[in-house]
């Protein structure tokens, strides 16, 4: 799939010019945004535990936007060592002050680190991501990607709280050969079933980032060229996942945390199966001032060693336990430095990682 | 006569200064910051809210027509007293929030000036773009009218 979509990106570049010059000249308005990031990672692992020592990583995510009126158009593109995908490509259309629906290809509301963050590295505070709120091709075992329609919506409340909802009803990834894989617009031969996606957040002030809110989603996950889940004759995953989180700032706090309840309804050829687990992280932040910011992450997954969903996701994360340190310089950049100890479903093992990112213009 | 000289120069200098104090004094006891439109902006009242509303990304409408806010960073004194006054941030922090604007919603970041001159023909371009300058800044330039005040040095 990835060699498939790396054909596409002189057509999607060309496609990108040939809009922008009569885009830019319509009265409406754009913006482009360039994250780069890169780094080393070093594992500290035998030879014989399956897992390189060391890895570099190097990653152009290009963002493209256009406001006109009511009419609002987004595109992502990301391309690193490991992948070149278009990740969101989204046609909007503003029904209200407040409320605007999408069609297309989104990121699904119910993951709130994806909402916030996107592909946009520099953005995030820790060079890694939680394991719940993982990418499909980075070993992320949730749907992170639909294709079909999102609405959003707020609503004020008393004072300048107010609520935020956002529902999407759409594709649902597949179970493939090594990850989950989501519906690839570029690709015609990419399929899956339904997905539906809900975020509520509860904000006291509107206009602010301060938040707390409840996640619900459900996806039929078909398999798609999995051997270990073939051999189990395992035919899809109705998967329904619920969650709480708050993102939260005091003074030079920051405090993110997420608890998830995932049920998964095995369909096999012979008999039907329900297979749980829990997930949660809590990534405490400190603001030092001048640039600094020290952070660090706890996060632990239940049932890991029964669950035969997880089982189908051997070299994913599970558990984590982070510390890190990220200087801002200039103007929209940084450095990161991580030290973790984390564990996968076999395994546990200590990881280094050192990223500078940026955003430009 | 090498003291006489001295001596009227000190008196010169003394003068001056008597004579510029006051008037830096009363620059500096009504230097302001004041939101402006276009002189034929349909455009009459805002209120602060409003008015964060626009620079953070929000849908602001007057007779269906999007109000934009513009940037003005010919003065770096006179954007940090407007991010902090009206925004409510840092410049850092504000940059950062308009970076997650454009990546979440869709929704470009503001058009930022660091000239008076293309600022001006920027926010005359068009009757729903507001900015905001030093007070004097607004009083010298045609074709611009100020909407209210927004920040006024105590």
């Amino acid at each position: 799939m990835m060699t498939y979509s790396r054909r596409w990106i002189p057509y999607a570049a060309a496609l990108l010019a040939f809009f922008h010059a009569p885009l830019a000249n319509s009265g409406g308005e754009h913006d482009f945004l360039l994250f780069l990031s890169g780094g080393p990672t070093y594992h500290m692992v035998t030879p014989y535990e399956g897992l390189e020592e060391g890895d570099i990583d190097a990653n152009a995510d290009v963002l493209y936007t256009y406001l006109n009126g009511r009419f609002r158009l987004l595109g992502e593109y990301n391309q690193s060592i490991h992948e070149s995908e278009l990740e969101r490509l989204q046609l909007g259309w503003q029904g209200g002050d407040e409320t605007i629906g999408w069609i297309g290809r989104f990121h699904v509301p119910s993951n709130y680190w994806n909402t916030v963050y996107h592909h946009g590295q520099y953005l995030q505070t820790s060079i890694t991501r939680p394991f719940i709120n993982e990418f499909e091709d980075a070993g992320g075992v949730l749907p992170t990607h639909s294709t079909g329609f999102m609405l959003e919506t707020a609503y004020g409340l008393a004072g300048t709280a107010g609520l935020q909802a956002a529902l999407s009803v759409g594709t649902a990834p597949v179970i493939g050969r090594d990850s989950l894989e989501p519906f690839d617009l570029l690709n015609p031969d990419s399929s899956g079933r339904a997905a539906v996606d809900m975020r509520l957040a509860y904000l006291p002030d509107s206009l602010g980032e301060n938040q707390a809110g409840l996640l619900v989603s459900g996806a039929s996950l078909a398999v798609d060229g999995n051997k270990l889940a073939e051999q189990q004759g395992l035919q899809r995953v109705d998967q329904l996942t619920l969650a709480a989180y708050t993102d939260w700032r005091w003074q030079d706090w920051r405090l993110l945390a997420n608890l998830t309840a995932v049920v998964n309804r095995m369909k096999r050829q012979d008999q039907d199966q329900t297979d749980s687990f829990f997930s949660g992280y809590v990534q405490p932040e400190y603001d030092f001032g001048r640039g600094w910011t020290l952070f660090g992450r706890l996060e632990a997954t239940s049932n890991t060693n029964s669950s035969d969903y997880l089982e189908l996701f051997p070299d994913s994360l599970t558990d984590r336990q982070m510390l890190g340190l990220r200087f801002d310089f200039y103007r929209n950049q940084a450095i990161t430095i991580e030290i973790s100890h984390g564990a996968t479903i076999a395994d546990d093992f200590g990881q280094a990682l050192l990223q500078w990112s940026a955003v430009f213009p | 006569m090498e003291r006489c000289i001295s001596v009227n120069t000190i008196r010169v200098l003394l003068l001056c200064c008597i004579g510029i104090m006051p008037c830096a004094e009363a620059f500096a006891a009504q230097r302001e910051v004041v939101l402006v439109v276009a002189a034929n902006s349909p455009l009459h009242e805002m209120d602060s809210l409003e008015i964060r509303k626009i620079y953070l990304g929000f849908t602001v409408k007057r007779n269906g027509k999007n109000i934009r806010g513009l940037l003005n960073t010919s003065n770096s004194t006179l954007n940090d007293i407007f991010l902090q006054s009206v925004v409510a941030m840092t410049d850092k922090s504000y940059r950062r929030r308009l970076l997650s604007m454009t990546l979440r919603q869709g929704i470009p970041r503001p058009a930022t000036y660091d000239d008076l001159i293309r600022l001006q023909d920027a926010l005359l371009a068009n009757p729903y773009n507001v900015t905001y300058m030093w007070k004097e800044s607004a009083d010298r330039m045609t074709d611009v009218r100020i909407l209210r005040v927004l920040w006024r040095k105590n």
